[in-house]
């Protein structure tokens, strides 16, 4: 690695797992997807999902702003300070001109464009939020940590699809490689189960859909031969990352080390990946090398793993290819759902936790994959077993290839 | 002392968490911590559930909420009358109504003016850019 190692001193996440890190991790580790009906999908081809549930998210921000934050804003801003608090960090005390906030998203606020747009359509201008834009332009996350925790150095909101959390992470990591910052809040969000997201992702063919008596619960099945597409998610990961000797200097014991990245973009199809995975490959390859890793010192892949029959094919033969060394493969998404913008950052913090704590968790719904994948998955069981070097694989939709390295502390 | 009409209690608790406790007659939506953007917003609900247009957001920051209150009550009481001698009252209920500012790219614009009030919004915090 030519830059400052990079410490990664704070985690924060909500997911449908979890409305923290803790119970995230559990809920991953039992292997269970939440997956479930939700009322404001009923009448639509899929009415179920993964959601962020049992949590008062306006009591949980608190103060009196709450009302101008999309729920995207809302989880993003949840996970900030859960990650700044683990990283013992004080904003109140902190030095602000050199804390840099990179948070992105995917949709950001369309669930709230599409209610405004209703409003407008229905009932006139004058019945549309004052808030409305807030509630919707992508960047907001970013903006309403930076507000929160007078974070005044740079600050911005990648938006790469499915791959925009480890784009963000990747982006800090060069700003603190560049002295841009000395402290950096990134990670990702997603608020998207709404009837207009779920419709589109139906009608493009990558939703699973569900027979009559169908448990929405079994229906992610990342690289099982009887996949049949993705079950939409929501959350948000956030990590605090410094130079891990400012980290050091500080007496903050790292949970992981972010290694290298890589990315590439594919340049072939809005939704299709590259049937050779070669550019996928590439950002692999990019991010080991930038490691200064051989790809046979990857002891754990955190994959893409989507259970739509086109992802985890051309992925399951890009990890064959990779690292025939069969090293554990998981594929959170199989709990989870598919997060969207912010499934990458909480993949990332799940890798984190599998060095921090030597256990893979399991791959939901998944007995063996299909006998074409000659890949290791882990299943039934969270594995025991201390990894020292793991990737965080992200593919997103338009061709955007992103991957981590990371590194037990 | 008077009372607050039970819809403004409600939008400050549930839509802007405004502590009950702080919700006497005497306050106003500046001592509530209620920014232009907040008071624009809460003017809108008002305007969605009680069908009265209070969009004065300068009258509104300054306003006690039991004054508030008597415009609530006062232009509930002018649209009855309205509706029993339809086309009498064409501008009762908008004594509220003073100068509507509307914040763009930093600069003010004036863009009502129906009573002799002139006051404006002082506090330029809401849509900047």
């Amino acid at each position: 690695m030519t830059g400052p190692a990079i410490a990664i001193t704070g985690l924060g996440m909500i997911t449908p797992a979890g409305n923290d890190t803790d119970s995230t991790w559990h809920g991953v580790c039992e292997g269970v997807s939440p997956a479930h009906r939700v009322p404001e999908l009923s009448g639509c081809a899929v009415d179920f999902a993964c959601t962020v549930e049992g949590i008062d998210l306006d009591a949980a921000i608190g103060g009196r702003t709450a009302f101008r934050m999309g729920r995207y804003v809302k989880f993003a801003l949840l996970a900030a300070r859960e990650a700044v608090a683990d990283a013992g960090l004080d904003p109140a005390s902190w030095d602000g001109t050199r804390v840099a906030v990179v948070v992105g998203t995917s949709s950001g606020g369309s669930a709230s464009l599409t209610e405004q747009s209703v409003a407008l359509d229905r009932r006139g201008p004058e019945a549309t939020s004052p808030s409305g834009i807030l509630l919707t332009i992508p960047n907001m996350p970013a903006a309403e940590i930076a507000i929160k925790m007078r974070a005044t150095g740079p600050s911005m909101a990648p938006c790469t699809a499915c791959s925009s959390g480890v784009t963000a992470l990747s982006v800090a990591r060069d700003l603190l490689s560049t002295g841009q910052c000395d402290i950096a809040l990134a990670g990702a969000t997603e608020s998207i189960v709404f009837p207009v997201a779920i419709t589109g992702f139906v009608r493009s063919g990558a939703a699973a859909l569900a027979g009559p008596g169908d448990d929405p619960a079994l229906l992610c099945r990342p690289f099982a031969s009887d996949r049949a597409g993705l079950v939409l998610g929501e959350g948000a990961a956030i990590m605090v990352l410094e130079r891990e000797q400012d980290a050091r200097a500080r007496g903050a014991g790292p949970r992981a080390l972010l290694a290298g990245a890589g990315a590439t973009t594919d340049a072939h199809h809005p939704t299709s990946p590259h049937p050779s995975g070669a550019v996928a490959q590439r950002a692999v390859e990019v991010a080991l090398r930038d490691a200064g890793w051989q790809s046979g010192d990857v002891e754990h892949v955190n994959a893409h793993g989507t259970s739509t029959p086109l992802n985890d094919a051309t992925e399951a033969a890009l990890i064959s290819r990779v690292y025939p060394h069969r090293p554990p493969v998981t594929a959170p998404k199989g709990v989870l759902g598919h997060c969207m913008g912010a499934a990458g950052a909480i993949e990332a913090g799940l890798t984190v936790l599998t060095l921090q704590h030597g256990v893979v968790p399991p791959i939901a719904n998944l007995d063996a994959p299909a006998v074409e994948f000659d890949i290791d998955c882990v299943t039934k069981q969270p594995l025991r077993q201390r990894i020292d070097r793991a990737v965080s694989h992200s593919f997103g939709f338009g061709g955007h290839n992103a991957v981590l390295a990371l590194q037990r502390a | 002392m008077s009372e607050i009409h039970p819809k403004i209690t409600e939008v400050l608790t549930a839509t802007f968490k405004v502590p009950a406790a702080e919700i006497i007659p005497e306050a106003t939506m500046d001592s509530l911590e209620m920014d232009s953007l907040a008071v624009a917003e809460f003017a809108v609900i008002i305007k969605e559930t009680l069908g009265i247009d209070a969009d004065s957001d300068s009258l509104l920051k300054g306003a006690t909420l039991a004054e508030i209150t008597a415009f609530l009550d006062g232009a509930r009481t002018a649209r009855t009358a309205r509706t029993a001698h339809a086309g009498h009252a064409a501008h009762a209920g908008h004594t509220l109504r003073a100068v509507h500012t509307v914040h763009v790219a930093g600069t003010t614009h004036a863009v009502s003016t129906a009573s002799g009030v002139s006051e404006t919004n002082e506090a330029p915090v809401g849509v900047g850019r």
